[in-house]
């Protein structure tokens, strides 16, 4: 089995390769014309405003940067929690999160507006912001990931990947947790403003990595036309399922607690039942696409023996975190400040008003530029060292899944 | 400065000195009522000292006062502080007027919003460079040489005071300066309190006979703003939060 | 290797080594200043700065940058290396366009300022601060601690 695996160099078609390098280099080429293009008029050309101010490139580097961290989820079932099917595929999980945050930061920093500075933004830090606090875990995540990486692929220093993965999970945890905190520690928007976020995110990056692990895998696979043994493809498939359920379930806490507040009714009105495109992506992108779809689809009878509806699951579940990431970000947004609660308020500078938002091609560009910067590190990575799981069946007990 | 420079600076301080002593009488019963009690109560410091937590300044606005349709403060802030003045989503606003309707009376009040200078301000607590900083006498201010643009004071902040300068900008005021890229809100005129002056707000809704805002050091016991504050009942915006604004509303 | 191969690796270092030489030619002349290409400031008022030429040219990014966090940060308003003190001199108005020496030293050297896009190119209009005190304005009605009661 393992010999018939061949992605790098040493075997694999070379035109295969650069076409997909030349896939992702074109979209890559597109965002950094955006990127020029911002730098040198402004953001006047975007769809973002003094009333929204972070829109579709932050939705799709936040979505990158959660997964990211949850990616790594399965390099530490197999480290920190012994499990041997994923050991198999740590290195895997590693590089990809690897790429995946460097696609998000990349995402984010496209988009400042002052990108020139971002020797600034390295070197000055106020450590009250919670942003801040994330620069410096996202540096030390590549780092601490490159080191992981390195004691699981090298020959000699193979004993080390267990204390190294540990610390990689402890540090991704606190990672995710400073994600979510970016809005939960948003005092004065009804949208955030909650210590809910920080272990959402947590759950929902475990989900949306494992997913976009079982989508890579399963390209792979598919490339070299290996089957996935079922019985690995039924682990996989029953954990996202345990994720993507509690996702659902902190969602669901979030809203009912909002929904009890008199406060917060104007606001979860609009996000769940008025404000058009917003309860649209949460009813019909996060929680039926992203939630109770692939739920039925993992559960199906017949799951465990077809990949495609596995892998067809889990892209539903990345599809359905994006429509969430829009409606956290953008909808938080749109929803006004309530400066004066009890009064109807308006201005100049449109209090009172929803805000709306239409996102340009330059935004759209920086958005998926992310999802190439992923893309291209990955295909090089996969190209240059060894990262197909190499199963040894003997030692994995298999048979506990039995659905 | 040179030698020469500094004599005659300090002969024309001798003969500045005397004018000022004859004609302060003179200005003071020609100018008594009006904008002298509500425009000038600052006090400011000299140049070369550093600001100090001695003083807190701060602004009272009276909505009882503030017109209906008046844009005063709004246009006198576009012009001092070089902002275009159009009120489009991705213009540059420091201060707007507010019109409120109570849902459940239908009470209405008109009143201009602006940064609120907070004690514990929430965009200061999130920039992740330190450009939005809080000055020692209370003012709020954006450091734009360390700005890098990423907006999330202006997702932090409770009273929507924020904007981003959108486009490359050309003839700012060279008192004011201000550029692509970089987040911004209202300084109290900064550049005039550093100068013993009122925020151009302040002087404009004064010179216009409606008296609605009041500028002065929240810390000295016997400026005509602390004096007022602790006359009236006086509300905070948000109070809930617990940000301690420097902007205080009088009638709602 | 081969005679051939050994050939092609001796011309190979030998291009290398030529095309460093000439790279590093003109080091010495530099060095030493000769022939030095310059720009020319061309609008400066008075004699000299308010420090002399060499030390300006050597320190002037850190005399602003340290001046810029004084008057940002503390309020220090006066001191003799403000960016509007230096446009008093060092800007012009050429045909209505204002431009100032920065420009000239700053394109000869290919670093490029930032300053631009915030800061005006011309000096603030008449109220230039003295280095000294002011005196408090006459309409005061209360004093900071530490000021004069007029």
């Amino acid at each position: 089995m393992a010999e018939n695996v061949c992605m790098n160099r040493s075997c694999a078609k070379s035109s295969e390769f650069w076409t997909l390098l030349v896939m992702g280099g074109v979209v890559l080429l597109g965002t950094l014309a955006a990127f020029f293009y911002i730098e040198h008029h402004g953001h006047i050309v975007t769809g973002m405003d003094n009333q929204v101010v972070w829109g579709l490139p932050h939705v799709f580097a936040i979505f990158l940067i959660v997964a990211a961290s949850g990616v790594l989820n399965v390099a530490s079932i197999g480290s920190v929690f012994g499990k041997k099917m994923y050991k198999a595929r740590a290195p895997l999980s590693g590089m990809l999160a690897i790429a995946m945050l460097a696609g998000g930061l990349g995402g984010v920093v496209l988009d400042l507006g002052r990108p020139d500075r971002l020797i600034v933004a390295m070197t000055h830090y106020n450590f009250k912001s919670i942003f801040a606090v994330n620069v410096l875990f996202y540096n030390g995540f590549f780092a601490i990931v490159g080191l992981y990486l390195i004691t699981l692929m090298s020959k000699n220093l193979k004993q080390y990947s267990k204390p190294v993965g540990l610390l990689a999970f402890l540090w991704r945890l606190a990672l995710t947790t400073a994600t979510g905190s970016i809005f939960g520690f948003l005092v004065a928007r009804a949208g955030y403003n909650s210590a809910l976020y920080a272990p959402m995110f947590i759950i929902y990056s475990f989900a949306y990595g494992l997913a976009a692990f079982i989508v890579v895998q399963s390209v792979m696979y598919k490339w070299n036309n290996i089957e996935v043994d079922e019985r690995i493809l039924c682990r996989l498939k029953n954990l996202l399922a345990i994720f993507v359920g509690a996702g659902l379930y902190f969602t669901a806490v979030l809203h009912l607690t909002n929904i009890y507040f008199a406060k917060q009714w104007d606001f979860e009105r609009f996000l769940l039942l008025e404000g058009g495109i917003y309860p649209l992506l949460f009813w019909g992108g996060q929680v039926l696409l992203g939630g109770v779809l692939p739920l039925l689809m993992i559960f199906s009878p017949g799951a465990r023996k077809s990949p495609p509806r596995v892998f067809l699951a889990a892209l539903l579940v990345l599809i359905g975190g994006h429509a969430q990431m829009y409606v956290t970000i953008i909808g938080g947004q749109a929803f006004p400040l309530n400066l004066f609660p009890g009064y109807a308020q308006s201005s100049s500078f449109f209090d009172g008003v929803v805000h709306a938002y239409t996102p340009s091609l330059w935004e759209m560009l920086l958005g998926v530029g992310g999802i190439a910067i992923a893309f291209l590190i990955t295909v090089i990575a996969v190209r240059v060292l060894k990262f197909m799981p190499e199963d040894d069946f003997k030692d994995i007990d298999l048979d506990a899944c039995k659905n | 400065m040179s030698e020469q420079n500094k004599q005659v600076h300090e002969a024309a301080d001798g003969d500045r000195r005397d004018f000022l002593k004859v004609g302060v009488g003179l200005a003071g019963v020609a100018l008594a009522p009006g904008v002298l009690f509500y425009g000038i109560s600052a006090h400011g410091k000299a140049p070369d000292a550093p600001a100090s937590t001695a003083v807190r300044w701060g602004m009272l606005i009276d909505t009882g006062k503030c017109a209906d349709g008046c844009n005063s403060c709004t246009t006198a802030c576009a012009t001092e502080n070089g902002l275009s003045g159009q009120t489009g989503p991705q213009d540059s606003q420091w201060i707007r007027k507010m019109h409120i309707k109570n849902l459940q009376t239908g009470a209405e009040h008109n009143l201009p919003m602006l940064c609120q200078h907070c004690e514990n301000p929430p965009c200061v607590d999130v920039c992740p460079t330190g450009a939005s900083m809080k000055r020692a006498d209370g003012i709020v201010l954006v450091d734009r040489h360390i700005c890098i643009g990423c907006r999330y004071c202006m997702m932090a902040c409770p009273y929507k005071a924020r904007s981003f300068v959108h486009e490359p900008l050309t003839d700012q005021n060279p008192e004011v300066p201000r550029g692509q890229g970089c987040v911004e809100s209202c300084t109290f005129c900064v550049q005039r309190v550093d100068r013993d002056e009122t925020p151009a707000c302040v002087e404009a809704c004064s010179k216009d006979g409606h008296m609605a805002m009041m500028f002065g050091d929240l810390k000295d016991p016997n400026s005509d703003i602390a004096r007022a504050m602790q006359s009236y009942a006086t509300t905070e915006v948000r109070a809930d939060l617990g940000l301690n604004t420097g902007v205080r509303y009088q009638g709602i | 290797m081969t005679g051939m191969a050994r050939l092609g690796h001796w011309l190979r270092l030998a291009a290398l080594l030529g095309a460093s030489a000439l790279l590093v030619a003109q080091t010495p002349n530099a060095a030493a200043g000769v022939n030095k290409p310059e720009p020319t400031i061309a609008q400066a008022k008075g004699d000299h700065c308010i420090k002399d030429d060499e030390y300006m040219m050597r320190h002037h990014p850190d005399l602003l940058k340290h001046q810029r966090d004084d008057t940002m940060h503390r309020g220090i308003r006066s001191g003799e290396f403000g960016l509007k003190r230096c446009m008093e001199c060092h800007s012009s108005n050429d045909n209505g366009v204002a431009k100032t020496d920065c420009d000239t030293c700053h394109a000869f050297a290919a670093v490029k300022l930032d300053c631009w896009d915030c800061h005006a190119k011309k000096p603030a209009k008449a109220k230039v601060m003295p280095a000294t005190a002011s005196q408090p304005s006459p309409m005061m009605t209360s004093v900071q601690p530490g000021g004069q009661l007029q």
